[in-house]
């Protein structure tokens, strides 16, 4: 009894590592691959960024021209007849 | 020159025009006149009056006194204002420039105390003062009320000249009736007078459709102007929107993927820990073996099989620190996308701003208190009752009511019905975190917690440094701080629950840390 149990457990044992092993493997690579895709993703995200930031700037200065000049034309009474 | 000399120069010429007609006369006269005053105005011609021509007279000392101070020619004089206003603020774009430029008078004054406070400074907050400024409405109220009383003095002009036509026309008809038939030349004289009655009364009547004319324009120009500002805010949001939305679809795309990195890493850890198991068991049963040389041979394998897994568990380790890493650098960018949409979100806010119109009854009115007159509460917090008031100058015992006092949970039944059990939880999380928060901080006199008037208007001033909280027409503006304050506050307190705090003592460090994080 002894021995077919020893028996059985080497021979899984053996099997047990070899499937462990295999698994583990397309775990990693897989892992990685999707991890090199999502920082692919990330440098896209990061100069889209970039990019919004710079347009936002501009925006926040073009806004502030236009409303400014607006506001100019509003107090400028050279449009009045008077 | 700098901006003192201008304003002294601007003095100079006003006192210098002090014999001269008053503005409202100057408006209306025709530009030949308008050219004859300003020639007797230009400084040529004040120079003929010095006291070497002997014409000055007594009653005229100070435009004298002036008039013997070296004049810089046109050409410097241009120059030196132009450095000035330079130096007074920057205007992003040279036809903006242009503009103020061309301002003459009354108008350029204006601009000048506008914007003379915010300097260089260009961002959505600091222009918010002036776009939004109830000096602006005053400064075009006081415009129309010029035109209007102009108006009225026509509209009397024309009701004597009327009456006069009137009785003139009574008493000939009092003469026909008296004498009969008038001569020639009385009637003569008749037609003659009746013609320039009539002549009057044309002049007057198109002077006043002139001025009406006028009065619709100033009326149309408010109009004109904030329908035109809202615009271009609404726009310069849309703008902002634009620039975030395709971040956000890319942050979405890129969280998927570290979804399923997450999911593949559990299955990978889900694995080795089975096989740990199991190697564990075999492990175990090695006190089954019957002989030596077998549980030698099986020590040696598991040995084998467990370092492999060793080296699985680092690779996973790695993976999960390659993983941390890239949500690391996507904080980062997200951090940079909140502060995209904190300044849409400060312009949109901006947007819901009014100007008034200038009474004594609306003059205090807060941004919140608009916003609830003109629309829906539509944030998680509604607006605050009351913001700071004149009246609340120097209570630097109630500090927290600043910009507290109003938090509370929406009460409208239709926002309550929309709104699903885990939003109103989280509302009322909120909502009570803040309670909490400013509860114990008016309570911690002793801790060095609290956040005074003083204190208020020293984040305002380094905020927004043109604001003059001393100015009492600056109220309105000190409410745009309190609500930026406070908007900050409420940002960076949303996912916080002080409920968690597990005694006094973590709640205040919690809420001093708290505080510490958002003054740095």
């Amino acid at each position: 009894m002894k021995n077919q149990s020893s028996e059985i457990t080497e021979s899984g044992l053996a099997l047990l590592a070899a499937e462990a092993a295999a698994a583990n493997k397309t775990h990693v690579e897989a892992i990685g691959q999707i991890l090199q895709e999502a920082s692919d993703e990330l440098d896209l995200l990061s100069a889209e960024v970039r990019a919004a930031e710079e347009n936002v700037e501009k925006i926040e200065k073009e806004t502030i021209n236009q409303i400014d000049s607006a506001l100019l034309d509003f107090i400028s009474d050279s449009d009045l007849e008077i | 020159m700098n901006l003192l000399e201008y304003r002294h120069n601007q003095h100079s010429v006003k006192t210098k025009k002090f014999m001269s007609p008053r503005p409202s006369d100057y408006e209306f006269m025709s530009p030949e006149m308008k050219a004859q005053i300003d020639a007797n105005n230009a400084p040529e011609n004040t120079a003929n009056t010095t006291p070497d021509s002997g014409a000055s007279t007594p009653e005229t000392p100070t435009v004298n006194s002036v008039d013997q101070q070296p004049q810089p020619s046109n050409q410097e004089s241009r120059l030196d204002h132009k450095k000035a206003v330079e130096r007074m603020f920057k205007f992003v774009v040279p036809e903006t420039e242009s503009k103020f430029e061309k301002l003459a008078g009354a108008s350029k004054e204006l601009a000048i105390e506008l914007f003379e406070k915010i300097r260089s400074k260009i961002s959505i907050p600091d222009r918010a003062k002036i776009w939004y400024s109830s000096k602006l409405a005053e400064y075009q109220n006081s415009r129309l009320e010029r035109v209007l009383s102009k108006k009225n003095e026509l509209d009397d002009q024309s009701t004597t000249i009327k009456n006069d036509s009137q009785r003139f026309a009574e008493k000939m008809q009092n003469a026909r009736e008296l004498l009969g038939n008038l001569s020639s030349s009385a009637m003569e004289a008749e037609k003659k007078e009746q013609t320039i009655f009539d002549k009057d009364l044309a002049s007057l009547a198109a002077e006043a459709a002139k001025v009406e004319r006028n009065a619709d324009a100033i009326r149309r120009k408010k109009e004109v102007y904030e329908n035109s500002r809202d615009a271009l805010v609404q726009k310069g949001v849309d703008r902002i929107a634009e620039q975030i939305r395709p971040i956000e679809s890319r942050v979405q795309s890129f969280e998927s993927k570290i979804e399923l990195v997450d999911a593949k890493l559990e299955q990978f850890r889900t694995g080795l820990e089975a096989t740990k198991a199991k190697l564990d068991l075999a492990e175990s049963s090695l006190d089954n073996a019957e002989f030596k040389a077998e549980r030698i041979a099986f020590k040696e394998a598991l040995k084998k099989y467990k370092a492999e897994i060793k080296k699985d568990e680092k690779e996973l380790n790695r993976l999960e620190d390659q993983r941390n890493l890239l949500m690391d650098k996507l904080r980062v960018e997200t951090a940079k996308r909140d502060k995209m949409q904190a300044k849409s979100d400060r312009l949109a806010e901006l947007g819901k701003l009014k100007t008034e119109p200038i009474t004594t009854e609306t003059a205090q009115v807060t941004v919140s208190e608009q916003q609830a007159a003109s629309e829906p509460v539509v944030d998680e917090i509604s607006e605050p009752k009351r913001l700071i008031t004149k009246s609340d100058r120097g209570m630097l015992d109630e500090p927290i009511r600043l910009w507290h006092s109003g938090v509370k949970v929406p009460e409208s039944k239709a926002s309550k019905q929309s709104e699903t059990p885990e939003k109103q939880e989280k509302v009322e999380a909120q909502v009570y975190s803040i309670d909490m928060l400013v509860d114990h901080w008016n309570k911690s006199k002793d801790l060095g917690l609290r956040l005074d008037l003083k204190q208020l208007h020293k984040i305002g001033k380094e905020k927004f440094p043109f604001v003059d909280l001393s100015d009492p027409a600056e109220g309105e503006f000190e409410n745009i701080v309190v609500e930026y304050w406070r908007s900050i506050v409420t940002r960076k307190f949303k996912y916080k629950d002080v409920r968690t705090y597990a005694n006094e003592k973590q709640l205040v460090n919690g809420v001093r840390n708290f505080f510490k994080e958002i003054n740095e």
